[in-house]
C-alpha cells in the first residue's frame, strides 16, 4: 500500500488496493503480484472483460481507504473474528498489466504466460485478474513453466470455479482457443494431473464429450446444486483434498459467474444458480490451506455493472483467499 | 442460421426462441411447442416495458442456441440427463409476434384466445411469451375452448405470481387490468375455482383477494411454505388440484414471484420470493403432469441496470427449457 497513509487512496494511479506498482525484476519471494490480463478478444458473446482489470482495481480503492484509515490496530474479520494488521514490510504488490494482442491469441497467450511465469521464478503468488476466462490457460501455462524451477518434476491438481465447464476441446467458430475451452488447454499441459482436476459451480447444459472427457480423467464435478445442498466448506475441503492428493502444487482459476448474476452483475455470461457473494467467499477463504501457487480471476465485465458493486465485491472476494499472505492475522484464541 | 452452410457465433443469425425454426400454427404437430410472443402491456398499471420482454427473450435465449443446434448431444449437469437437439429442433417452432391492438382489448384478447385455441387444437403445447400477466386470462380461455372441441373440456390453472391477482375492477384500469387475472379466470367460470392454484404469494396482500381465495375456495401456497415444504411436495399438491376433475392444466407465471434479489425486472418487485433454482426444479415437475400451456409474464427489460445484466429473461428462458425438454423426454424421443 501507498506510503501516503492519511491521503486518499482513490486519486493518483490505479492499483490492486493502493499497493506499490513495481516492475517485473523488484518481485521478490513471498510477495502476492497482481497482474492484469485485459483480454477479452476470444469470449464467445459479450465483450467487455477487457475493463476486467482496471474495473477490479478501481473497485478495491474503497477498501483500501478503509485499511489505510484503520490504524496500526489494523482491520477485524467481523466474520471470523480474525485480526488483520499490515506487515513492515510490503506483501502486496501491483505489476500493472500483462501484454495482450487482440488480433492475435497466440501472442497474447506468451504475453499473458510470460508475465506469470516471471512472476512465478521470482517466488511471487500470481493473481491474474482477466480478461476473460481463456486467460486462465496462459496464466497456467506460465505458472507451469515456472514451477519446475521449484520442484524437479512437479505435479499439479486444478480447481476451476465457475458455472461452466469450459472443457469443450473445439468450437466451429472460436476453434480450439477460447473462454469456453481453457480447462480442456490446462488438462494438457505435461505437469497438470487430469485426476486432480476439480470443477465447484457447474450449472446448466453441456455438450456430451466435455461430461465424458472429466469423468474419463476422473476429474471431479461440484454442480452448483452441491453446493447447496452440501454446504460451501465442506465442499471446499472435498476440492481441496482431491486436487491436492499427490501434487505438489494447485493452480486455481476463478470465474466470478459462479456467483448467481442476481448478485454479481458484471459479467457477460449470465448464471442463475442461486450461489451468492459469500458462499464463493467462504469456498476462497477455505481453499487458502491448501497449496495454491498461483490464480485468476476472471470475467468481470464492469460496464454491465453500472452501480460498481461487482467490482467492490471483487475485492472481498480476493481478500477472502489472499488475506493470510498480505497481513498479519491473528485469530482469536 | 446462416446465409451460407458454416458456422456463426451464438450472437449471429435470426433472432428465434433458441434458434428454433420460424413456423406457423398449421404445420404444428401433435407433441410439438408453438412459442409466441406477446408485447402487450397496457394492462400494467405499473412501468410499461413488458412489451418489449419478447424480444428480449430471444435475444438472451440466443446463448442456448446449442438447444436446437444439429446432431448434437447435451447433459444437463445435475441430472446428467441427455437431450437430443435434433429431437428438439424438429419439435419447437417460433411462431413470431402476435399482432396487437393496445386500444382495443376486444380484439387483442380475441387474438390470444384464437392463437392458443388453434395450437391447442393441434395438440400441440402453446407457450407464450409475455406481456403483462393479463394475457393469461383470454389464453386460458382458448386453451378450454381447444379441450371442448375434444373432451368434456374442464381445465385446472397454477398460477405463479408474488399477488393472487383476484381484484374486481381497478379504478383507473378498469376491468382490463393485470390485477384481474385470475378473477376473470374466476368470473367467466372458465376455471373452476377448487381447480385453482397460486404459488408464490408473499408480502402484503389485500386482505379481499386474500379472503375470497378462501371462501371460493381455491388453493393459496405462500413463498414461505414453499421454503418449508419443498418445491417438489407444493408442485405435487397443485398438480393434484388443479387437474381434479380436469383433463388439462395451463401454467401461467408471473416472474415477480421470484424475489427481487434474483429477478429485479419486474414493475412489483418483491423481496420475499421464491429463488431461481425453485423454479427450475419446479418446471420438469410440472411437465409430468398434464400440463399443455405456459404464459411467461410480467418481465419488464427496461426497468434498472438489470436490462444490461440479463437476468430475468435469462431465468425465464432457462425455465422454458427445463420445461420443454421434460416434456419431449416424456415422450421417449430422446433415445
Amino acid at each position: 500500500m501507498s506510503e501516503q497513509a492519511h491521503q486518499l487512496v482513490d486519486i493518483g494511479a490505479s492499483t490492486f488496493l493502493g499497493s506499490p506498482y513495481v516492475a517485473l525484476d523488484k518481485v521478490e519471494r513471498g510477495m502476492v503480484v497482481i497482474g492484469g490480463a485485459p483480454h477479452d478478444s476470444t469470449h464467445t458473446s459479450r465483450f467487455g472483460t477487457r475493463m476486467g482489470p482496471r474495473g477490479i482495481r478501481d473497485g478495491s480503492l474503497a477498501m483500501a481507504q478503509r485499511i489505510h484509515e484503520s490504524g496500526p490496530d489494523g482491520i477485524l474479520n467481523v466474520a471470523s473474528g480474525d485480526q488483520l494488521t499490515l506487515p513492515d514490510t510490503k506483501r502486496l504488490v501491483d505489476v500493472g498489466d500483462y501484454n495482450v494482442y487482440p488480433s492475435d491469441v497466440m501472442k497474447s497467450t506468451e504475453g499473458i504466460a510470460g508475465g506469470v511465469e516471471e512472476v512465478v521464478k521470482r517466488g511471487g503468488f500470481s493473481v491474474c485478474l482477466g480478461g476473460d476466462h481463456y486467460v486462465g490457460y496462459p496464466s497456467c501455462l506460465g505458472y507451469t513453466r515456472a514451477v519446475t524451477e521449484l520442484s524437479p518434476r512437479p505435479k499439479i491438481g486444478y480447481i476451476h470455479i465457475d458455472g461452466h465447464l469450459d472443457f469443450r476441446d473445439d468450437t466451429p467458430v472460436w476453434g480450439k482457443y477460447n473462454h469456453g475451452t481453457n480447462a480442456r488447454r490446462i488438462s494438457e499441459l505435461d505437469l497438470v494431473s487430469p485426476s486432480n482436476m476439480v470443477w465447484i459451480g457447474i450449472q446448466g447444459w453441456s455438450d456430451e464429450e466435455p461430461v465424458s472427457a472429466i469423468d474419463s480423467n476422473n476429474g471431479l464435478i461440484f454442480t452448483a446444486a452441491d453446493v447447496l445442498r452440501i454446504g460451501p466448506e465442506e465442499v471446499a475441503r472435498q476440492a481441496g483434498e482431491r486436487a491436492s492428493a499427490g501434487c505438489d502444487f494447485i493452480y486455481m482459476s476463478v470465474d466470478i459467474d459462479f456467483i448467481d448474476t442476481g448478485f454479481f452483475p458484471a459479467t457477460g455470461s449470465v448464471v442463475n444458480d442461486a450461489i451468492t457473494p459469500d458462499i464463493m467467499a467462504t469456498i476462497l477463504r477455505i481453499l487458502s490451506g491448501y497449496p495454491i501457487g498461483a490464480m485468476d480471476f476472471v470475467e468481470v465485465s464492469p460496464r454491465i455493472d453500472p452501480s460498481g458493486r461487482s467490482m467492490i465485491m471483487s475485492t472481498d472476494l480476493l481478500l477472502a483467499h489472499i488475506a493470510p499472505r498480505i497481513f498479519n492475522v491473528t485469530t482469536p484464541s | 442460421m446462416p446465409i451460407r452452410r458454416g458456422p456463426i457465433p451464438k450472437t449471429g443469425g435470426l433472432m428465434t426462441f433458441i434458434g428454433a425454426p420460424t413456423g406457423v400454427i398449421d404445420e404444428l404437430t401433435p407433441g410439438m411447442f408453438g412459442v409466441f410472443g406477446v408485447p402487450y402491456d397496457v394492462s400494467s398499471p405499473d412501468q410499461i416495458g413488458p412489451r418489449v420482454a419478447p424480444k428480449a427473450y430471444r435475444e438472451t435465449s440466443t446463448y442456448f442456441q446449442m438447444m436446437t443446434a444439429s446432431d448434437a448431444t447435451l447433459v444437463e449437469i445435475n441430472s446428467r440427463l441427455t437431450t437430443d437437439t435434433n429431437v428438439v429442433r424438429s419439435l419447437v417452432r417460433d411462431l413470431g409476434d402476435l399482432p396487437i391492438s393496445h386500444v382495443d382489448w376486444d380484439i387483442m384478447s380475441s387474438t390470444l384466445r384464437n392463437t392458443a385455441r388453434d395450437i391447442t387444437s393441434r395438440d400441440a403445447v402453446p407457450v407464450a411469451l409475455g406481456g403483462d400477466h393479463f394475457i393469461t386470462y383470454p389464453l386460458v380461455q382458448g386453451y378450454l375452448e381447444a379441450l371442448r372441441e375434444s373432451d368434456s373440456g374442464s381445465v385446472g390453472y397454477i398460477q405463479f405470481s408474488s399477488r393472487l391477482d383476484l381484484g374486481a375492477r381497478d379504478p383507473v384500469w378498469g376491468d382490463v387490468w393485470r390485477g384481474a387475472t385470475a378473477r376473470r379466470l374466476f368470473d367467466s367460470e372458465t376455471v373452476r375455482p377448487e381447480n385453482m392454484v397460486f404459488i408464490g404469494a408473499n408480502g402484503y396482500i389485500p386482505l379481499e383477494q386474500w379472503r375470497m381465495a378462501e371462501r371460493i375456495p381455491s388453493t393459496v401456497i405462500t413463498a414461505e411454505q414453499v421454503r418449508s415444504r419443498g418445491i417438489p411436495n407444493v408442485i405435487s399438491e397443485a398438480l393434484e388440484r388443479a387437474s381434479h376433475n380436469c383433463s388439462r392444466v395451463f401454467v401461467g407465471i408471473d416472474i415477480d414471484v421470484m424475489d427481487g434479489g434474483y429477478v429485479a425486472m419486474t414493475g412489483t418487485p418483491r423481496f420475499d420470493g421464491l429463488r431461481n433454482v425453485d423454479l427450475f426444479e419446479a418446471m420438469p415437475l410440472l411437465a409430468r403432469g398434464p400440463v399443455g400451456g405456459i404464459s411467461l409474464c410480467g418481465l419488464n427489460p427496461l426497468i434498472e441496470t438489470m436490462s444490461l445484466v440479463k437476468t430475468g429473461q435469462r431465468c425465464g428462458v432457462e425455465m422454458l427449457i427445463r420445461f420443454i425438454d421434460e416434456k419431449i423426454r416424456l415422450t421417449g424421443s430422446y433415445k
